[in-house]
């Protein structure tokens, strides 16, 4: 008989989608289960107690107490039909029970009697399955034992809860440990592959790669690295850092790491390593520490570049520079280069000390600071054409220091390429104490000049007048003692000319007017000289001259064939002929003085032209010269622009020449020259000098010169002292207070000389000077500017009217101021000293 | 003839009256400085007067502007005696007005006629 097919509950589908979400079936015995199933029997006094699930098919035990089947078929389960009703099923005997009777379990084995169950219900309300109590024999149970075993039954499905919520959270945690798996699976791979790529890339690449482990070690070198270092691969595997850092590095190395190690960054590191080969390599980059999760160094890591040959080249380029600099800045004279712009680049130690400036304040700064000049287009121009002027030779500069001092200086310039360009260096010589010393000795001489001349003039004065008897006759031996002392004054006296003329030579004080002179009167004027003293020593003197004109001094040129001539007839025996002749040359007259004496050796003649040379020592005393002769002859030779020299054979006499630049003088002008005077000495009838100064008084208006002086000054005592100067020598003066009468003045009649003060009221000199070059007649009138401060070289080139010159009140005299004067007028010196 | 010797060194005014009273026959006056000299241009009015340039108080020029500027003495001819060789010098003091520059040392012999000269007295 088939027991009667038992109904699914209405919740069939949620109450199995429930029970497979607890994950139960099928699982394996649990204690907690167990225990429970124990107490329910023990409560019911059952030999059998279940914990029984209904599955769809099946009734499946987590848990029994006594002999039952693990699992049997749905349709026998007398739990399917407790599972259908919320509360306890309680069959006291199965075999009364239609629903049962018939049940195979019932009418065979096990022999189910009796049953209780408690349905399983989840907090949603589906039936698991049982808590359920069987005997074998019909029974009845207490209501106390029925509630114990709801409440196990509840306590059941608690535990089911609690066990599947165990269960998932395993699942989910066991799911996310799979997914995390493979997702590091695939990281590691990508970061194989990566790493690959690196260790391609740095084992290519050029600069020195390496990892290094926290002890030290070395993890990691690249093929640069390796083949700088000059190790293999497995022996650098073996080295420490130390291994390879040089000595004189470590402690700075080790210092290097720990900063990296402790979370420091270095783009610059420089470290110094040793080869194998014991080479000292230095190496340059950057160093940074790579660390694990929690922040722990794992390696130190650095990419360097070899710059040994970098640093070398370096090293020896700053060698070089410093002992350029220092080259520079021990030279006593001073260096300033220049760029294009005229921007001051460099500027050595001297020439800081010449300008007062620092280095760092004229670096940068245009080459106007030096001078003064104000900055803008004009002054920049001025200095250009000035660079031009000085490049190659040297050029007078009034410079002006920090202080405001102003001062002359040298300059000469020399251009040199840099990958900036052109650049020009100057070299800088402060000659303010040469002028100085200039000055100085100037008034040494002239202080010389006097107290020497008047002792000598009372020596001479006596000694002439006792020789002469004058006072009375002398016995002949007196006469011969007077002769010589007066012979040896008039020697001394002598040398007191040479010495000052060869200083005045030398320094180029002595006045030298250079004109178109002709050479025939030149010679005729030195043999009227020396005829007398020929005629004496029985010397016959033979005159060959060309008509030509030179460019000379014809005073000094007279000065230079006499001195040549008396020489020549020093030296001739008695009876000889000294032959003097001009001649023209290329380009130069050349003039000759020939003897037949005893001729100069080979080895002098060139330093017979210098002082005190003589071919015998005693000549100067035996032959009443002064050793200066012939250096003066050279000086006032070289002063023209000419050359003297001597052409001689021991014993057979010499031939002196010089030679002077031919004037390409209009002919007119030559012509013009009136002719030489009969003797040497002063006379009124000196030719005229043909300066440019004589010519601007000429060109005055109707043609008559104005010899008069224009003087201008705001300060009236000056202006009457100056005045009285200049009238004090004849020269007419008409004088103004300020710029706009000086302007009338000069126009109404164009005066030979213009005397400007700078500060005039009305119209300051830069004014008056503007106004009159505008003027065709005044643009060229000599102008003298007498101011009472120092001038830049700025102010001096806006001053430039005529010919012009500047005085400063403090500094120059009255009397520079009157030479100064006496010399823009023409009105210079004339061959006027008697001796 | 009557010349004025004006100089502060007595060595010199003893040799040019020696040159000018021995050798050229002339009478002589002297004078230590500028005032003095004045004063006894004044007084003596001599024919010349031979001026030292550097004096020590008036010197040449100064003493000359005062000659100059006495009616008694400005119309006598004054020969400068220096002892600056320099051309310059020479042609500054001619341009003062003087009848000739003489440097300094002179030569006694020649003295007495280079004063005539410069006088415009033929010798």
């Amino acid at each position: 008989m088939k027991p009667l097919p038992v109904p699914p509950p209405a919740d069939e589908e949620a109450r199995l989608e429930a029970l497979r979400r607890h994950r139960i079936l099928d699982t394996p015995p649990e204690e907690d289960f167990d225990a429970l199933v124990r107490l329910a029997a023990l409560v019911c006094g059952t030999p059998v107690a279940l914990v029984s699930l209904v599955d769809a098919e099946r009734q499946w035990l987590k848990a029994g107490v006594g002999v039952w089947p693990r699992e049997t078929p749905r349709e026998h389960s007398l739990c399917a039909h407790a599972i259908l009703k919320p509360e306890l099923l309680c069959v006291e005997d199965a075999r009364q029970d239609p629903r049962f009777a018939l049940n195979p379990l019932v009418t065979g084995a096990p022999g189910i009697r009796f049953y209780a169950g408690a349905p399983l219900l989840t907090p949603e309300g589906h039936a698991l399955g049982t808590l359920c109590v069987i005997d074998h024999v019909p029974r009845k149970l207490a209501a106390e034992q029925l509630e114990a075993l709801e409440a196990l039954a509840r306590h059941l499905v608690h535990l089911l809860g609690l066990r599947r919520q165990l269960a998932e959270l395993h699942e989910s945690v066991a799911e996310r440990d799979r997914a995390e798996h493979l997702e590091r699976k695939v990281a590691e791979q990508a970061l194989r592959e990566s790493e690959e790529r690196y260790r391609d890339l740095f084992e290519g690449a050029s600069d020195l790669i390496q990892a290094v482990a926290p002890d030290g070690r070395l993890l990691y070198t690249n093929r640069a690295w390796r083949e700088t270092l000059g190790y293999s691969e497995a022996e650098a595997g073996a080295l420490t850092l130390l291994d390879v850092v040089h000595p004189d590095n470590r402690a700075e190395c080790l210092e290097l790491f720990q900063w990296v190690a402790e979370g420091g960054q270095v783009d610059t590191a420089q470290l110094v390593f040793v080869s194998k080969l014991g080479q000292r390599i230095v190496v340059e980059g950057s160093v940074n520490c790579r660390r694990d999760a929690d922040g722990r160094p794992v390696s130190t890591r650095a990419i360097l570049r070899d710059v040994t040959e970098r640093r070398r080249a370096e090293e020896a380029l700053r060698a070089s520079e410093a002992r350029t600099r220092s080259i520079l800045d021990n030279m006593l004279g001073g260096l300033i280069t220049i760029d294009r712009r005229g921007r001051i680049d460099s500027v050595n130690r001297a020439a800081e000390e010449i300008f007062g400036y620092s280095r760092d304040e004229l670096i940068g700064q245009h080459a106007g600071i030096l001078i003064g000049a104000e900055p803008g287009e004009e002054a920049q121009a001025r200095l250009r054409e000035g660079f031009a002027r000085a490049l190659g030779r040297v050029t007078e500069w009034q410079g002006r220091r920090k202080s405001g001092e102003e001062f002359p200086f040298e300059l000469s310039l020399f251009e040199f390429d840099t990958p900036e360009g052109t650049q020009y260096a100057g070299s800088v010589q402060d000659v303010s104490e040469r002028r100085q010393v200039d000055r100085l000795k100037k008034e040494f001489v002239s202080t010389v000049s006097h107290e020497l001349r008047t002792p000598l003039t009372s020596i001479r004065g006596s000694l002439s007048l006792l020789s002469a008897g004058v006072l009375g006759e002398l016995p002949d031996e007196a006469k011969d003692v007077l002769e010589i002392a007066e012979r040896n004054a008039v020697r001394l006296i002598g040398l007191i000319n040479d010495i000052l003329d060869l200083e005045r030579l030398e320094t180029g004080r002595l006045e030298m007017h250079l004109q178109p002179t002709p050479a025939v009167p030149v010679l005729q004027r030195s043999m009227e000289a020396v005829r007398g003293m020929a005629e004496q020593q029985g010397i016959a003197l033979e005159v060959t001259a060309e008509e030509l004109s030179v460019l000379g001094d014809a005073d000094r040129l007279v000065q230079v064939v006499v001195n040549l001539a008396s020489n020549a007839v020093k030296f001739s025996p008695s009876g000889g002929t000294v032959r003097v002749s001009v001649r023209p040359g290329a380009g130069f007259a050349e003039f000759a003085v020939e003897d037949q004496g005893r001729g100069v050796p080979k080895r002098l003649q060139a330093a017979i032209f210098e002082r005190f040379k003589q071919v015998q020592a005693s000549d100067a005393r035996e032959k009443g010269g002064t050793g200066l002769g012939l250096a003066i002859c050279k000086a006032i030779v070289e002063q023209h622009g000419g050359e003297i020299g001597v052409l001689s054979e021991e014993g057979k006499g010499s031939r002196f020449y010089f030679r002077i630049p031919l004037s390409h003088a209009e002919p007119e002008l030559a012509a013009a020259q009136p002719p030489a005077p009969a003797a040497g000495g002063e006379s009124a009838s000196e030719p005229e000098r043909l300066d440019p100064f004589v010519s601007v008084l000429r060109g005055g208006p109707g043609g008559a010169p104005h010899r008069d002086v224009v003087v201008a000054d705001d300060d009236e005592a000056l202006l009457g002292v100056l005045a009285r100067q200049l009238l004090s020598q004849g020269i007419p003066v008409r004088t103004a207070r300020d710029g706009r009468q000086a302007m009338r003045l000069a126009t109404d009649l164009p005066p030979a000389l213009l005397v400007l003060d700078v500060s005039l009221p009305g119209a300051d000199a830069f004014a008056v000077v503007e106004a009159l070059r505008r003027e065709p007649r005044l643009a060229s009138t000599p102008l003298l500017v007498y101011s009472g401060m120092d001038l830049t070289t700025a102010d001096r080139a806006r001053l430039q009217l005529g010919p012009t010159r500047f005085l400063t009140k403090s500094r120059a005299s009255d009397r520079e101021f009157l030479e100064v004067v006496l010399e823009m007028l023409g009105r210079g010196p004339r061959l006027a000293e008697v001796r | 003839m009557k010349i004025l010797i004006v100089d502060d060194e007595s060595d010199i005014r003893r040799i040019a009256r020696l040159s000018l009273a021995k050798v050229g026959g002339m009478q002589v006056v002297e004078a230590a400085n500028g005032p003095d000299a004045v004063a006894r241009a004044e007084a003596e009015r001599p024919d010349a007067i031979l001026l030292d340039v550097m004096m020590p108080g008036l010197d040449g020029p100064a003493t000359l502007a005062q000659l100059r500027s006495r009616a008694a003495t400005q119309a006598i001819p004054v020969i400068f005696l220096t002892a600056k060789a320099m051309a310059s010098e020479v042609e500054r003091l001619k341009a003062l007005g003087a009848a000739a520059v003489l440097t300094k040392p002179f030569d006694p012999m020649q003295l007495p006629a280079q004063v005539k000269t410069a006088l415009g007295i033929a010798t």
